[in-house]
């Protein structure tokens, strides 16, 4: 079991938070000794699909299913499109961002561009805090050398993808996404298929990435661009007021 | 013929009856017109009337209605 005093959810949404990843070899009752120890006001449990006695020990403790969170995985073999995919893609460029294109993403974030996360369909939060979470976890990564790109149609941005390599030669983009995903049909596969060029040309081994379950469109793309899933969890939060 | 060909392209991509193909169909106004969703269709269209989509055309196709406009650029009355 793993358990993080998430510090930073104070600045973000202004509660103390803690997360515990329960695993595999992880009992029912030491998961329910962890469990009435805790006491921060933001409480998440991540539970390794399979296991109903720990669903029922911590809904017991009163935590509430919000979603399942799915570890996709591309190996980067195999990329090249056909038909009409690959038409759509190459009429499409992307580029690092200048500060412009910066400054518009971070104002396309506050106003609310990621909307099935736990934090935005959780009551207890507002969508602004919802969006302050994602600008300040993006600041955070630029800072540790995440690097962000546009997706450009005709030479106008439509989209972005936000760049971080990991340690074991691969990478993991851990924000992508549509300017307009209403007035645009079609332009979520090509700004996967992006990120997969760009960490094909950094000779990356593999992507790895985290998605929601609240997320179907996502969870499709993802499938129709050859990611497979590695690992699901299920996460249950909790709201303790002091 | 023509609107038959094109109603069975929606009807088969995206697992509609005939009677929910109307004016209020539009790009994300049901789960199965999403982004995937959206490039199954336009493949249907392609190989339906044979033609290949310009990519402007691609992105625009954002409704029902809207898609009979486009493929009357192709010489293709609805």
């Amino acid at each position: 079991m793993k358990i993080v005093d998430a510090f930073w959810e104070k600045r973000n949404l202004g509660v103390t938070c803690v997360e515990v990843t329960i695993e595999e070899s992880d009992t029912v009752a030491e998961v329910d000794a962890v469990l009435s120890a805790l006491d921060s006001q933001y409480q998440v449990i991540k539970i390794p699909v399979g296991h109903y006695d720990l669903m029922a020990t911590v809904e017991k403790a009163g935590f509430s299913f919000i979603e399942g969170s799915m570890n996709v995985v591309h190996h980067l073999k195999n990329i090249e499109l056909q038909g009409i995919q690959k038409r759509l893609n190459d009429s499409m460029s992307y580029e690092e961002m200048q500060q412009e294109d910066i400054v518009r993403l971070y104002a396309e974030i506050e106003k609310g561009v990621f909307v099935t996360d736990r934090i935005y369909l959780d009551p207890a939060f507002t969508k602004a805090q919802a969006a302050h979470r994602y600008f300040n976890w993006l600041s955070d990564e630029v800072k540790r050398g995440a690097q962000l790109y546009k997706v450009l149609y005709k030479g106008a941005p439509v989209g972005f993808f936000i760049f971080k390599e990991t340690t074991a030669g691969g990478c993991y983009p851990f924000l992508s996404g549509l300017y307009d995903s209403v007035t645009t049909p079609g332009l979520g596969n090509v700004v996967l298929h992006k990120i997969i060029e760009e960490a094909s040309r950094r000779g990356m081994k593999f992507i790895s990435s985290y998605i929601s379950t609240n997320n179907m469109p996502v969870i499709k793309v993802h499938i129709s661009e050859g990611f497979t899933i590695a690992q699901v969890n299920y996460v249950y939060i909790k709201h303790r007021s002091h | 013929m023509n609107l038959e060909k094109y109603d069975k392209a929606f009807i088969a991509a995206f697992d509609l009856s005939a009677s929910e193909l109307n004016s209020e169909l539009v790009y994300q106004s049901i789960p199965a017109w999403d982004s995937v969703g959206h490039m199954t269709l336009m493949s249907m269209l392609e190989e339906a009337f044979d033609i290949m989509l310009d990519t402007d055309d691609i992105i625009e196709f954002s409704s029902y209605e809207k898609g009979k406009q486009i493929l009357g650029k192709y010489k293709i009355e609805l």
